[in-house]
């Protein structure tokens, strides 16, 4: 009865550990920066039927806005996300499926002749590529409720560095990049720009998680969501800002 | 003698023109009818004829996504992407205001509609659908 005992335990044993540590992996969200790319979704948006005939959503056309104390939170080199208007980012955002759907993202620029700028690359009926615009203008483009600011983690954190690239691709005027498509830097899209300039500046990939779905492969917005590289100064979303969080 | 006739000839074709105003050509209607024609074949590529340069990424987007999925042989990701929309039961139908043109556009199975641009460029009425819209 013993022996019996004996030979069943190495193998219960290694059973329980094999599944402990799959429930760990999976549970542990740092796992996920060695398996960064590639989430896929079931859940297929009909893109000409959205480009015709939009989601069957309303757009009230509220915008979002931050205060002046939000406002003093922020420093250079933060990164100010929003959910736009539009047909695109509409689709974006149904694409994404993320838990918060921004669709943009642009970089804070503190004493700025108008304050408080952000710079940033869009297509939109005024411009087509990078522009640096008052935190206020760039505000009323957002959706009501949907602001997010983060931060990269204090060890990714050379601002000087971040806003000095971001003014460069400023100066080479670059158009914005409609076909998304992040394997060449001729023409950028939002979240493109942003992991190239990382990429410069850090030498590491801050974004490095991927939505796949479709033939379509982009980054994932809630990279900037990830807490493995930014901290979240201020979410709309959940109505909450970080004054309650220990921020560096 | 001659040479004044032929002046005055230029002359009038020159002024006709000038009086003729902006020169568009076609209306917001025939370019909506011809967008929706190449979406119905998904000819994206031939859809830019309809588009002005901030949309035209866009319908090269959706070019090379179907030419993609035509060369992987992934029928069903494009019927997902693209099909399964009764061309016979979609309207359209466009207000205009100077040089600017709103064209509701419906799908009456669903009752979906969307308000899709229009604008003047390089004399012909072309849909104007950057990613995002500005609010004023």
């Amino acid at each position: 009865m013993n022996k019996k005992k004996h030979a069943f335990h190495p193998l219960f044993n290694r059973l329980f550990t094999l599944l402990f540590s799959l429930i760990t992996i999976s549970c542990n969200p740092a796992s996920r920066q060695n398996h960064p790319v590639s989430e896929t979704d079931s859940s297929f948006v009909n893109l000409t039927r959205h480009l015709l005939f939009g989601s069957g959503e309303k757009n009230t056309f509220k915008s979002d806005t931050l205060n002046e104390a939000e406002i003093s939170l922020l420093k250079d080199g933060d990164i100010l996300l929003r959910r736009g208007y539009g047909t695109i980012s509409d689709f974006i955002a149904r694409f994404l499926s993320e838990k918060y759907p921004v669709t943009h993202c642009g970089f804070i620029i503190r004493n700025t002749r108008d304050g408080t700028s952000v710079l940033h690359t869009i297509s939109n009926d005024k411009t087509n590529g990078m522009i640096i615009e008052s935190i206020k203008d760039y505000s009323l483009q957002s959706q009501k409720g949907s602001l997010i600011a983060v931060r990269p983690k204090k060890e990714y954190c050379k601002p000087e560095e971040v806003v000095s690239h971001a003014f460069q691709y400023l100066e080479q005027n670059i158009e914005f990049d409609m076909g998304f498509d992040d394997k060449n830097s001729n023409t950028l899209y939002c979240a493109e720009m942003m992991r190239n300039i990382f990429l410069e500046v850090y030498k590491k990939d801050l974004l490095p998680r991927r939505t796949k779905k479709q033939s379509i492969d982009v980054l994932s917005m809630d990279n900037f969501i990830d807490s493995i590289y930014f901290d979240i100064i201020i979410n709309h979303f959940d109505s909450t800002t970080a004054k309650q969080v220990q921020i560096h | 003698m001659d040479k004044i006739n032929f002046a005055a000839l230029i002359f009038g074709i020159l002024t006709i023109f000038s009086c003729t105003g902006t020169n568009v050509v076609g209306s917001p209607d025939e370019t909506m009818k011809g967008f929706i024609e190449k979406m119905k074949i998904q000819d994206f590529a031939a859809a830019k004829e309809y588009t002005n340069n901030n949309t035209d990424a866009t319908m090269e987007f959706l070019d090379t996504r179907i030419k993609i999925l035509r060369e992987m042989g992934k029928e069903e990701e494009i019927a997902s992407l693209f099909g399964g929309i009764d061309f016979s039961k979609v309207s359209s139908s466009c207000i205009t205001t100077d040089n600017k043109s709103v064209c509701k556009c419906c799908e009456n199975d669903t009752e979906n509609c969307k308000d899709i641009n229009l604008v003047q460029e390089g004399g012909k009425w072309l849909i104007n659908m950057p990613k995002e819209s500005t609010v004023e």
